[in-house]
């Protein structure tokens, strides 16, 4: 039985259309009025690292608590309960240190670099930023390529369409959708991007503790916080006993697990290239570490709330026959798009009219967050770290900027084909993400610590990295299953599997760093990067 | 198994708590910080287009 035959009908109505238009519109005025300030790629990439405290923290947010965010930590918070609430301690966690610090960012940041392979040319040289440039550019784009997938499955869930078999009208709006982020984008850049993400963060805001509020009120039955509450614990301590509670116990997520995640949220808010962006962006380093410090609160949030709503709608399902059968079924596990998709069934129903409408408007807006900074993040890596080395930067600003628009716009058209006709398949979303993001991140891991660390880091050494980074697309089921490499998920879930496979290429990754620069060292002093770290203007 | 309970219980409650103090500060800050960044692009563009238009002359 399909989730298109459920006939539960949603709260959704044409008062919620007029605000999701309302506030997409607004949005659209914003980027073409915001178009006048921009006069030079630094304006248009780093908003002429003007940023402050506040604006970058609610920038940081806007862009980190995407709608994709929100959908695969609902469904973690599904599939793995309580437990799946150690994934957001760690971030927060991780970021605060990263913050108090100020470790790797404040060193970027005071070198004045705008994205992360111009540092490897820094320090390991011009190769080494174009291949690095490659593969962060083919694991971003790859990793933000079932976006559109995910916007869609939201939208369909929470208007009631995916009841209705509506595929076409569904790609045609998410079409539209993506027209919109590209125009605002490509018009108005970073300045456009961190205003819009200030006011995607307000609404953002305000729909999350408001649905947080009614969605835990639905689960008891005298309509109180305390209730609703009991009846989780209740719930979940019937359904999934201690796994649902303990993120260590091997029934769940297990230890391996546990540590994979400490360590991918210290990829993230040091080495993704999107969130250095925002560390790039700010007036100073003092603002980094500020800004970097209170988002831990941000980073906590934008995976917890959106868990807890996963969590809330696991317990409404199991007490509601209609939706057990298709979401919990007695026998066989559920597909990963149907666990996704019910999350936004779940607000469409305890979510009432106008509320719904605003909801939806903040999710949107997530959704178009994160989507103008990474497209705006991956065209400029592509423009500045690709295709200006490979012409040895001559290039004028004027040319940089085109290409940067035109890279915006054929991003966006890859993630179209890409988006809406890829099946999502068996693999959790969360695990997809990180896999595709790994990609990227255990070569950065091997260039940047030591990098910026460690003087005898050589240009061998850091090629040697990037190539042994790139083997953590492993981690992606299907290629595993198309290469043979199946041995490893005879013995672990599958989100163990990830886990191993992407601590692994790290490691391999470090190790063959420092085995290469040991054997191989630069003839000539490579310490640039700290030099010009020192060097640089007190702040 | 009650530990778990208990944490989680207090990472959550804290957690939202928390955060809905900072959306308030951020906002309220945060529309500071746009009025001072596009002056501040502003009066670099002016100053950049002065010269500019001097030498015309």
């Amino acid at each position: 039985m399909s989730h298109h035959n459920l006939e539960l009908a949603s709260n959704f109505s044409a008062l919620d259309w007029v605000i999701v238009c309302a506030y997409l519109l607004s949005t659209l005025l914003i980027g073409l009025f915001v178009k006048r300030y921009v006069s030079n790629m630094e304006d248009y990439v780093v908003a002429d690292r003007a940023v402050g405290s506040y604006l970058g923290i609610a920038t940081m947010i806007g862009t980190e608590l995407g709608l994709v965010t929100i959908m695969f930590s609902a469904q973690k918070g599904y599939t793995g309960s309580l437990a799946a609430f150690h994934i957001s301690l760690m971030a927060a966690v991780v970021i605060l240190i990263v913050g108090l610090t100020g470790f790797v960012v404040v060193p970027l940041r005071r070198m004045q670099v705008m994205t992360i392979p111009e540092f490897y040319e820094r320090r390991y040289g011009r190769g080494v930023r174009i291949l690095g440039g490659f593969i962060l550019v083919f694991s971003g784009i790859i990793n933000m390529g079932l976006f559109l997938k995910i916007g869609s499955l939201f939208i369909t869930g929470i208007t009631g369409m995916a009841q209705e078999e509506s595929e076409l009208m569904l790609k045609l709006v998410m079409t539209a959708l993506l027209a919109l982020v590209l125009i605002y984008t490509i018009l108005g850049g970073m300045v456009s991007v961190v205003i819009t993400d200030y006011i995607q963060f307000i609404v953002l805001t305000f729909g999350l503790l408001t649905a947080c509020y009614l969605a835990i009120t639905s689960l008891s039955t005298e309509g109180d916080i305390v209730g609703g509450w009991s009846s989780i614990v209740d719930s979940v301590k019937q359904t999934r006993g201690e796994a649902g509670f303990n993120p260590l116990h091997e029934e769940g997520f297990g230890i391996v697990y546990v540590v994979w995640m400490a360590f991918i949220s210290v990829m993230h808010c040091t080495m993704w290239q999107p969130t250095v962006l925002r560390a790039c962006s700010v007036e100073s380093t003092s603002v980094v570490r500020k800004m970097y410090a209170w988002s831990s609160i941000g980073f906590l949030v934008r995976t917890l709330i959106p868990c807890f709503l996963g969590i809330c709608t696991y317990v409404y399902v199991a007490q509601t026959d209609a939706m057990k059968m298709i979401f919990l079924p007695d026998q066989g596990a559920v597909d990963s798009e149907v666990s996704l998709i019910a999350m936004p069934i779940f607000l469409s129903q305890v979510l009432p009219a106008g509320i719904i409408g605003i909801v939806t408007a903040g999710m949107l807006a997530a959704f178009m967050s994160t989507h103008d900074s990474y497209l705006l993040c991956w065209s400029s890596v592509l423009t500045q770290d690709v295709i200006a080395p490979l012409f040895k930067e001559r290039i004028s600003t004027r040319k940089r900027l085109l290409l940067t628009r035109l890279f915006i716009f054929l991003i966006g058209l890859f993630l179209l084909v890409w988006g809406l006709w890829y099946p999502l398949g068996e693999q959790d979303l969360l695990d997809y993400m990180i896999v595709t993001g790994a990609i990227y991140g255990s070569g950065a891991t091997a260039l940047l610590i030591p990098g910026i660390y460690w003087k005898r880091g050589s240009k061998v050494g850091a090629y040697l990295g990037l190539v042994f980074g790139f083997s953590a697309i492993l981690g992606l089921q299907p290629l595993r299953e198309a290469i043979g490499f199946t041995w490893l998920d005879e013995h672990w879930s599958e989100q163990q599997v990830s886990a191993v496979v992407g601590l692994s290429c790290t490691m391999s990754a470090v190790f063959m760093m420092v085995l290469g620069s040991l054997i191989f060292p630069d003839h000539t002093s490579a310490t640039t990067s700290v030099s010009r770290s020192e060097n640089a203007p007190k702040e | 198994m009650q530990y778990w309970i208990n944490l989680w219980t207090v990472v959550l409650a804290g957690g939202i708590f928390v955060f809905a103090l900072l959306a308030i500060v951020v906002s309220y800050g945060g529309a500071f910080d746009i009025y001072k960044l596009l002056k501040s692009i502003s009066s670099k563009r002016d100053l950049s287009e002065k010269p500019h238009s001097d030498g015309m002359q």
